[in-house]
């Protein structure tokens, strides 16, 4: 990928970020919810787009990621840590836990990730749900404030996309440091990567690690944001969905996830009309989707914009 | 307490059997083709949706049999292979992977919308018998005796025809099979086909008990694909065993452990495998493909 | 050019086709009065929220064809919070940003959770179906039952284990979700405190298939009776291993154990079972079985308690309404605390209800038992005045 080219998909990512601080001025607070529900998806489905799209392994321990940045912030916030610390504390502990869970699934070749992943889910859902004394258990926490500053509908949006700048320019320095670069070799060929010295299973753990981290920031974010916690988001279900928004937008692509997290929020709207058919068609589409071009929908439009190019 | 144990034992393993029945077919899928089934537990749940279908009309249940079976065998096993898994694997197995999951929203939403989202009940064996300090119900004494033949068949099929051993050696490996004159896309056909007949069986079996409701699914899928993990993901002999083991397991913690924590135990098991033995119990290590 | 001429033909056809399937506008002088419905039309509590909107929808209807509440046309839109809490707080603001004058739902306990900050911020009253204890406690003025929360189901159950049952040694088997949670610690509570002895304390999970080793260890625990609070399907699975391993001793529960899906799922399984329900579907009263006979007719599905509930809560706003003698949103909270609702004024209220001071409704209820498939009552329970 040229110089510029990365540097036009940092500027749209970016400028997306804009138009959706600008785009809020004109909604409702329903609108708002969505557009911080967005950010809050976006910046999840980022770090899964690294585990996922650029180290090529499945993690279905996503939304147990979330949950647990939700929970540290929940938690630690009416102790008087400040939102900022709480968010680095849950980023750090997911990083600490994917290194921990990563490590052992990553030496064995083929699917181990997934399934330890999956486990994973499981037993985080369990844990929140039992472990009424720190977590509240089936209750819940509720109540849960906004930092100070920040606790309009729309201040709120404005820090969820703060975050999710800062998550764009870290994620876009990431993937263009020297690290970045020995991943992109990984991703096009492990073999030569290999061959060429790359530590193939360091860069992996590293990858999903801070993917994991990702989602810890994004779990900071969705506590204040709903105001109330309670562990069944945070199962199996969510981490399909985000896997789902990952493959959608296109997985691998800097903008995937941005798009991906996109549809999920609006999709259910615009296909209301669908009614009980809504999933049935969404889950139909993303089958067609995988088949035709797995690089989800902006891999599609660039495929047919260069078409179109290529014949003028 | 003798009594109990021996007791916990007979009801896990008619429990485990199931879960092998629909781990074998998940190992067979993996071996064949690659593919990581994450909609198997929602296989299971069709034929059960189509038997209730036919029961609909006021026909028997040995009747529905065979026409949830020849469903399974056309939807489950062909095309679920043409429409799915061929023009996927081109991509390689991660898209595979992710579509299978999304087929498992598909399967359960479209079943719901179908079905409605209740749960149906399903006809079985009731009663059992005493014996003596042990108490064997009908259902379960039938399940395990099914599965137990269905097993041996399978085993028997694989390794004393010609064709079981084709497809062993397809499984092995495809290259060397095509070599030796195989028609490896039959046996991959023919791997297909037994999937879709394990979870029928699988069906009749588990819906008296279970019940049929459109996302059974997700909790049978999860077992059996623990029960595969565990007992070696490229060994049918593994998936019984993991199977078994993991039943067994399940029905004793149930009973001894903290219940709260009962759903952890085929994940804990299946993290332990992956830390000390990841091959499984009775797996080979797997080659690096390319 | 023709096709589009074409389709101006078509287009034209079915608006003329639609201007006369709908039915003539009925006189309705006042403005309308908006219902938002949120509940679980998709996702785990599918099954229960479906029955919640079609049971508000057939009372909207009916109230409709009866001129409305005080002349204004009552119009309802749903909303489908996925089982999902923050999806359930997405689209309880979607409907708040429409200004409705009340909201009817959701269902699940977590969901009210959520809500609940919501509408009590706007000052909406939102009525719901979650029987959960906590809901009710936390002082939100705005926030109504249209059932009996735990708190009123549970005492009744301790009752009949202990005296009518002369039971001493119980073993509990509860789902593990905030229903099941929330009905166990009740139940805990009041039998201490009836010197019953809990000699087994099973937790199962949603959705959970196989009841063999809790059945074990149930019957190794050696009890008088078996207390149940599960979901219908669970608990049919869970009768179904009982009776099939030959546990004999009297099963007791709350509203879902006997619950027509239950003893459907269930069959002779479900034979001696006993439990304490609000309005069951099984009320011998003319006005429950007239409910139940159209509501199967219109859905073509029977209905539970939910749809009972989902039914009522829009003839609490309606009563409320009456109350104020006109149509006041922010002021329907206040009107119902302490209202007295009768049958007489307001048939679709079925039985008496009270409204109490911290939105819990007393309407009382019935103790049940199941014999070949239908509810039978053993006692029935006043509300209290």
């Amino acid at each position: 990928m040229s110089h510029a080219r990365h540097a036009a998909v940092l500027g749209a990512a970016l400028a997306a970020l804009v138009l959706a601080g600008l785009v809020s001025f004109a909604l409702q607070p329903y609108g708002i919810y969505l557009l911080s529900l967005w950010a809050v998806y976006t910046i999840a489905a980022t770090g899964l787009n690294l585990t996922l799209g650029y180290a090529g392994q499945v993690s279905l321990a996503q939304a147990a990621f979330v949950g647990i940045g939700a929970y540290t912030t929940a938690l630690l916030m009416p102790h008087g840590v400040p939102f900022g610390v709480s968010l680095m504390l849950g980023a750090l502990g997911c990083f600490v836990l994917g290194l921990g869970l990563g490590f052992p699934a990553l030496r064995v070749q083929g699917h181990y990730l997934a399934f330890v992943t999956l486990a994973l889910t499981t037993l985080a859902f369990l844990v929140m749900r039992n472990e009424t004394w720190l977590t509240g258990g089936i209750g819940g926490i509720s109540n849960i404030r906004r930092p100070a500053g920040f606790a309009s509908g729309r201040g709120y949006e404005f820090l969820c996309l703060g975050v999710l700048a800062c998550v764009t320019l870290l994620a876009w320095w990431l993937l263009r440091s020297p690290w970045g670069r020995a991943f992109m070799a990984l991703r096009e060929n492990p073999m030569r990567a290999a061959s060429l010295g790359v530590d193939v299973r360091a860069y992996t753990l590293l990858a999903f690690a801070i993917g994991a981290a990702l989602g810890g920031v994004a779990g900071a974010l969705y506590a204040p944001l709903v105001q109330y916690i309670e562990p069944s988001p945070f199962s199996l279900d969510f981490s399909l969905a985000l896997l789902l928004m990952v493959v959608v937008g296109g997985s691998g692509l800097f903008l995937g996830p941005f798009l991906g997290a996109l549809v999920a929020v609006l999709l259910p709207e615009w296909l209301r009309f669908l009614q009980d058919y809504y999933l049935v068609i969404y889950a139909a589409l993303v089958i067609v989707l995988l088949a035709l071009c797995p690089e989800g929908l902006i891999g599609l439009a660039e495929r047919h914009l260069f078409r179109r190019k290529g014949r003028a | 307490m003798a009594a109990l144990l021996a007791q916990l034992l007979l009801t896990g393993l008619a429990t485990g059997a199931i879960y092998a029945l629909v781990a074998i077919g998940f190992s067979l899928l993996w071996q064949g083709s690659q593919v990581v089934n994450f909609a198997q537990g929602d296989f299971v749940t069709l034929p059960a949706f189509v038997m209730l279908g036919v029961m609909g009309y006021g026909l028997p249940l040995w009747v529905a049999m065979p026409v949830a079976l020849l469903v399974s065998l056309l939807v489950l096993g062909v095309l679920f292979r043409r429409v799915l898994v061929q023009p996927m694997l081109r991509h390689g197995v991660m898209p595979l992977v992710i579509a299978t999951m999304a087929l498992s929203i598909f399967m359960e939403n479209a079943m719901k919308n179908v079905a409605s989202a209740e749960a149906y009940p399903f006809p079985g064996l009731s009663g059992g018998i005493d014996l003596g300090p042990l108490f064997l119900d009908w259902q379960s004494a039938v399940t395990l005796l099914s599965a137990v033949l269905a097993v041996l068949a399978l085993h028997l099929f694989l390794s004393r025809t010609r064709t079981g051993r084709a497809i062993q050696a397809t499984a092995q490996n495809p290259a060397v099979a095509r070599l030796l004159g195989i028609n490896v896309d039959r046996m991959i056909l023919i791997t297909f086909l037994i999937n879709a007949a394990l979870v029928t069986l699988a069906a009749v079996l588990i819906s008296p008990a279970y019940l049929v409701k459109f996302n059974n699914g997700e909790a049978i899928g999860l077992t059996a694909f623990c029960a595969a993990i565990i007992g070696g993901f490229n060994q049918v002999r593994g998936a019984v065993a993991g199977g078994l083991l993991l039943g067994v397991t399940e029905t004793f913690a149930a009973t001894f452990g903290p219940d709260q924590y009962r759903a952890a135990v085929p994940m804990v098991l299946l993290i332990v495998f992956v830390l000390f033995r990841p091959q499984g119990l009775l797996g080979r290590r797997e080659e690096r493909r390319v | 050019m023709r096709l589009s001429a074409t389709r101006l033909a078509l287009g034209s056809g079915l608006l003329a086709l639609i201007a006369a399937a709908s039915p003539a506008r009925a006189d309705f002088t006042a403005p309308d009065l908006q219902i938002a419905v949120p509940a679980e039309l998709s996702g785990s509590g599918a099954s229960v929220g479906v029955l919640w909107r079609d049971g508000v929808h057939m009372a909207i209807d009916d109230v409709n064809a009866k001129g409305g509440v005080l002349g204004h046309k009552l119009v309802a839109t749903d909303y489908d919070t996925q089982t999902n809490p923050s999806v359930s707080r997405a689209v309880i603001q979607k409907a708040l940003d429409g200004h409705p004058y009340a909201v009817l739902g959701p269902v699940y306990s977590g969901s009210v959770k959520v809500d609940e900050e919501l509408t009590k911020a706007a000052h909406i009253t939102e009525i719901m179906g979650g029987e959960a204890g906590d809901l009710t406690t936390l002082g939100d003025a705005y926030v109504f039952r249209t059932g009996l929360g735990q708190a009123q189901t549970i005492p009744p159950v301790v009752e009949y284990m202990a005296h009518d049952l002369k039971a001493k040694r119980i073993a509990m088997i509860w789902v593990n979700d905030d229903y099941g949670k929330g009905g166990r610690d009740a139940f805990l509570a009041d039998a201490k405190k009836a010197g019953l002895n809990v000699v087994a304390d099973l937790s199962s999970e949603v959705g959970q298939v196989n009841f063999q080793a809790d059945v074990l260890r149930l019957r190794a625990s050696h009890p008088d009776a078996v207390f149940i609070y599960l979901h219908e399907e669970e608990a049919a699975r869970f009768l179904k291993g009982a009776r099939q391993m030959g546990v004999a001793v009297p099963m007791v529960g709350g509203t879902t154990v006997i619950d027509s899906q239950t003893m459907k799922l269930a069959g002779s399984a479900a034979n001696g079972v006993v439990g304490f329900s609000g309005l069951a579907t099984g009320a011998p009263m003319p006005a429950v079985q007239n409910f139940v006979q159209r509501f199967q007719a219109e859905f073509h599905v029977h209905p539970d308690h939910n749809a009972i509930k989902g039914y009522m809560a829009v003839w609490m706003v309606k009563a409320a309404t009456e109350k104020m003698g006109k149509p006041d949103a922010t002021g329907l909270a206040a009107a119902l605390h302490g209202l007295m609702i009768e049958p007489a004024s307001q048939p679709g209220i079925l039985l008496p209800m009270h409204v109490l001071a911290n939105g819990d409704v007393d309407n009382g209820g019935f103790m049940v038992v199941v014999k070949d498939g239908q509810q039978h009552i053993i006692r029935i329970m006043k509300p209290s005045m």
